[in-house]
């Protein structure tokens, strides 16, 4: 193929593989995460045709896969010996959004006297979101990066030009396979705890509730960020005073350990 | 001085004596010891605002030939600040200045309804609005949002580098404390809990010290928030609007020796 020709080809692939991309950005998979998705896919695939263009169906040697796909030889291997998968040297640990997160959360100089995080204006004064941004992930846009965070809900703009954090951790909302394997994960908990109680009330596992008590709509904001900010001190209390529990059972070399926890959420009905 | 007891002799020789364990009621002589460890607390304390020995026995001989307490300098000075703290209560409290997601909202400054000048004239009638707004920022409370709104940044006033409003506070601090021992001091036998007051230390790291801080300070601050809002509305109950009323609340602390 020439050189026109290959520019040609390039623009059509482009418009068939635009939509999963677009996909790809909702599921919060990253560019260097789909490059490996797509050379590991490369690679079987190429084992694959190669296999049936053989006349005897004779599996092609890991050179030749090389020498077809461009990978080399090493990781032709190394990519054949799983399905087809995102390396794991490429998969992202945390969306880098995730480190200025951490630090709205953890750094003083965003927090307030309560240790929450605060309200930024988004330029002036200091401390801002700008200053948070450029400092927490040098190199991206603090506007660029707000509006990622925004349309993933993890931030909610306000008046004023202020920007309010949400949520410590990055996540796509809506339906995603992520989102919809907490809803199984935290059921299953539930359900697990509840049939526990009925089969073993003399072990039964902590489950209560507040009494529910019915207010004027109007102060159902407060009261959510109420719920939600004694809550969440609470179970991060609760972490804590555990976390020397959990370090001596780390070190301890158990049969089966016993995996324990807590978890809350408020509950509303018109 | 601080660490002496009567005779001069540092205060571990009263354990090093060992005699009338546990010491009772009425032993003159500890209770000696201790008003002049507590004395030389103060002082210790004292002398890091700039007060010299002669200047504390001059204060505290006059102090001595006082009949009756005279007037509180410390709730004159404070009195700003709790001002500002019912002004950031009521903001963080009452609809109509929240915002749609029940955090005080951003509020103009000037204006008749829904604005910070409302509540600058609730609670200081007699100042100027701007001048509110300067102790707002002056002591964390709020910033300024462009020049025509402020935004509250903190649920407490803070003071640093004050140091009349910081020795104003100890002073009422050291006031609360000692009423909460003098009423557990004399709790009949029938009450054996008297007044909650706890404490928990143990020896720990400077790098730990810095991570305790960051761990507590939410609960203390949450602990603090739900103590404010029950006394609040049990002092507004309609049942209790004629009842004769004291200030009543707790102080939590972080403290490092």
């Amino acid at each position: 193929m020439n050189g026109g020709g290959r520019a040609e080809f390039a623009r059509s692939a482009m418009a068939a593989v635009e939509p999963l991309v677009q996909l790809f950005l909702e599921l919060g998979i990253t560019s260097p995460e789909a490059e490996s998705l797509l050379r590991s896919l490369y690679v079987h695939k190429a084992h694959e045709w190669l296999t049936h263009s053989s006349p005897s169906g004779e599996s092609p040697s890991d050179v030749r896969v090389s020498l077809v796909t461009g990978v080399h030889r090493n990781f032709v291997r190394r990519i054949l010996e799983d399905s087809p998968r995102i390396a794991a040297a490429r998969e992202q640990k945390g969306h880098r959004a995730e480190r200025l997160l951490d630090a709205w959360y953890s750094d003083p100089a965003y927090l307030d006297s309560s240790g929450k995080p605060r309200d930024l204006s988004e330029r002036m004064p200091e401390p801002s979101f700008h200053s948070l941004a450029s400092r927490y992930i040098p190199g991206a846009t603090p506007g660029v990066v707000l509006e990622e965070l925004r349309r993933a809900g993890v931030v909610q703009l306000l008046a004023e030009h202020r920007v309010r954090v949400r949520s410590r951790t990055f996540r796509l909302h809506g339906l995603n396979a992520s989102n919809i394997g907490e809803i199984g994960q935290r059921g299953r908990e539930l359900l697990e705890t509840l049939i526990h109680n009925l089969r073993r009330p003399e072990a039964a596992l902590f489950c209560d509730s507040m009494t529910s008590i019915e207010i004027d709509p109007a102060r159902l904001p407060v009261v959510r960020d109420l719920i939600a900010r004694r809550a969440s001190t609470f179970l991060s209390a609760l972490g804590q005073e555990f976390s020397a529990e959990a370090s001596t059972s780390r070190r301890a070399k158990f049969k089966r350990g016993v995996r324990v926890g807590l978890t809350a959420y408020a509950t509303e009905r018109s | 001085m601080a660490q002496g007891n009567r005779n001069g002799k540092p205060a571990r020789a009263l354990s090093a004596r060992g005699a009338n364990w546990p010491y009772g009621p009425s032993d003159e002589l500890t209770r000696d010891d201790l008003a002049r460890e507590l004395i030389g607390v103060c002082m210790q304390a004292l002398k890091t605002y700039g007060l010299d020995d002669r200047r504390l026995a001059r204060l505290a001989a006059a102090v001595a030939k006082e009949r009756l307490p005279g007037v509180s300098r410390s709730a004159l000075l404070l009195s700003d600040i709790e001002r500002l703290s019912k002004t950031i209560n009521k903001w963080g409290e009452d609809p109509h200045y929240l915002d749609a997601t029940g955090r005080p909202g951003v509020l103009p400054i000037a204006g008749e309804k829904h604005c910070f000048a409302e509540l600058a004239r609730a609670f200081f009638p007699k100042r100027n609005c701007l001048d509110v707004v300067t102790l707002g920022c002056n002591t964390h409370v709020m910033e300024r949002v462009g020049l025509k709104k402020v935004a509250m940044i903190n649920n407490a006033v803070l003071f640093p580098g004050n140091h009349s409003l910081t020795l104003a506070h100890t002073v009422r601090t050291v006031r609360r404390f000692l009423g909460t021992a003098h009423y557990n001091r004399h709790v009949s036998a029938d009450a054996v809990f008297g007044l909650p007051d706890r404490a928990a230390d143990v020896d720990i790291s400077a790098q730990d010290f810095v991570e305790f801080v960051s761990m507590i300070r939410p609960q203390i601050s949450g602990l603090v928030e739900m103590t404010d809002r029950w006394l609040i509305q049990r002092s507004r109950l309609r049942r209790n609007r004629l009842k004769r009323k004291r200030l009543a609340g707790i102080q939590v602390f972080v403290f490092r020796e």
